[in-house]
């Protein structure tokens, strides 16, 4: 499996040229300080990771590495914990950035950067989660439809549902400590289930 | 046990149209095994059910013995070649080295190195800006570098010049240095197979029509050409299938020595697996003319 993660780990770094470059137009265009900043690393990562689907369908990778030993077992373990490696590293970086940059403009709001870099995380894991089922079953042309789709189709439910429903006072204050954790559990959760669901659809996958 | 692979019993349905059926395979140690047939015949449903690409199907299959389920086993002492499937090509020939260095015990990186260098391909060029023969090389010397017991490879010499496939042939015949080493590969390259394999394995529309040594079946089959008038005059038993071409019949008849002794005033030429498979596929048989 090692291999299997050294192998997204490679292409993404034959790509990383790209990611550079995007993350400082990115960076340039939300200097004004606003927290467009935040998001920005962990999401262009995890699109930057989805691109690996491409060149495995493009190169037909996938009935490759079903020949390799173990390899169907492996190879969506490997797409997960790839994943989350690279979603917890440009976290990691937006953390240190976020530091030096709040030090820097003397404007530094430690517990407003924990609530940013919370909200990437969490968001970061829910794409993968949706994201992974949905490409391994379709994909990844099809699955991106699906999942913009799914997304859209949440946005519209969320809003439709707050339209109608007065949300309690204790939802409101869910980033207390005690909700963070509740969050924390279910993002965790849906992320299982996502990881047992690929599973599920890989192993009957024929190619 | 001396069997690289068995197969019992294994049918694989597509749709309607297109079943694979394969009763009974038995491939042995040490052998070169030259799969042939027309495309869409069944070769690569056949490779992929071996490798587990495909894993809904009937029957059993067992590579070194080993059932499905414990497969990993296996897969450790099998080489690949697919058609068309590798890894991603934005990766490198040292990339490859990295990655399977973690995934087979075996990977013996001195070995790929030295494969990259006895095919002149540079370890820092990427895998997309490689020719086709050039990359199929490299993947070649991927198959071999965790030192298999088995190789399978899938259309390994087609889209090739002469001379690169002459190259790759002679690689298979070097790692055939061992006793216990075993290729099956599949090709419609049929003069490869005159080369170098032991058995031919022929396939048509999902069925094994022939499986026989490659002596067998060369000294075996013989073409017999007639005119139309003669044509009339050969026994129907004695024609497995035949071609009317413009100015003759191409017959193909079996046990060529007593047919040339029944046939004394016709000449019976040798055959080519590429005679055998266009006679049997293309040619009328006798079914059609009663």
């Amino acid at each position: 499996m090692k291999g299997l993660i050294k192998k997204d780990l490679l292409v993404i770094k034959s790509n990383i040229k790209h990611l550079l470059l995007l993350v400082l137009i990115f960076c340039f265009l939300s200097i004004d300080g606003n927290n467009m900043f935040y998001y920005i690393p962990t999401f262009i990562s995890t699109m930057l990771f989805i691109t690996t689907f491409s060149y495995d369908e493009i190169n037909k990778w996938d009935s490759y590495a079903i020949t390799l030993p173990k390899g169907r077992k492996n190879v969506v373990k490997a797409k997960y914990i790839t994943s989350i490696l690279i979603i917890c590293w440009a976290i990691l970086l937006t953390y240190i950035g976020g530091i030096i940059f709040g030090e820097l403009s003397n404007s530094l709001n430690i517990s407003l950067l924990n609530n940013n870099i919370y909200s990437c995380l969490f968001g970061a894991l829910l794409i993968i989660s949706l994201s992974f089922p949905l490409i391994f079953k379709y994909g990844v042309e099809r699955g991106r439809i699906f999942l913009i789709v799914i997304i859209f189709g949440f946005i519209f439910l969320i809003s439709l549902i707050s339209k109608y429903i007065t949300i309690p006072e204790y939802l409101k204050n869910i980033d207390n400590q005690y909700g963070m954790y509740i969050i924390s559990i279910i993002i965790l959760l849906i992320l299982f289930i996502s990881y047992l669901i690929s599973k599920k659809i890989y192993q009957k996958k024929e190619f | 046990m001396n069997n690289a692979i068995e197969i019992k019993d294994l049918i694989k349905k597509y749709d309607d149209k297109f079943t694979l059926k394969v009763p009974k395979l038995t491939i042995t140690k040490g052998t070169i095994v030259g799969l042939i047939g027309e495309n869409g015949a069944g070769k690569t449903t056949l490779i992929k059910c071996l490798l587990g690409i495909i894993n809904k199907y009937e029957g059993q299959i067992k590579i070194f013995s080993k059932e499905e389920k414990e497969e990993y086993l296996a897969k450790e002492d099998i080489g690949v070649v697919l058609d068309n499937m590798f890894f991603p090509d934005i990766l490198k020939p040292k990339d490859i080295s990295i990655i399977m260095h973690d995934i087979y015990k075996t990977w013996d990186k001195n070995l790929f190195y030295n494969y990259l260098q006895k095919f002149n391909i540079s370890p820092q060029t990427q895998i997309k800006k490689l020719s086709t023969g050039t990359k199929k090389k490299l993947e070649i010397a991927t198959a071999l570098s965790h030192k298999p017991k088995l190789l399978i490879l899938d259309e390994p010499t087609s889209g090739l010049d002469p001379v690169v496939r002459r190259e790759i042939l002679d690689l298979f015949l070097e790692y055939m240095q061992n006793p216990e080493n075993t290729i099956l590969l599949s090709t419609h390259i049929t003069t490869d197979l005159e080369h170098i394999a032991d058995y031919i394995i022929f396939i048509n529309k999902g069925n094994i029509i022939l499986n026989a040594t490659r002596d067998e079946i060369l000294d075996n089959y013989g073409i017999l050409k007639c005119g139309e008038q003669e044509f009339n005059t050969i026994a129907k038993e004695d024609i497995i299938s035949y071609q009317k071409n413009r100015y003759d019949y191409q017959i193909l008849v079996k046990d060529k020595k007593n047919m040339q002794k029944k046939y004394k005033n016709f000449i019976i030429d040798n055959i080519t697996l590429e005679d055998l498979m266009v006679l049997k596929i293309k040619g009328a048989n006798n079914e059609r003319i009663n």
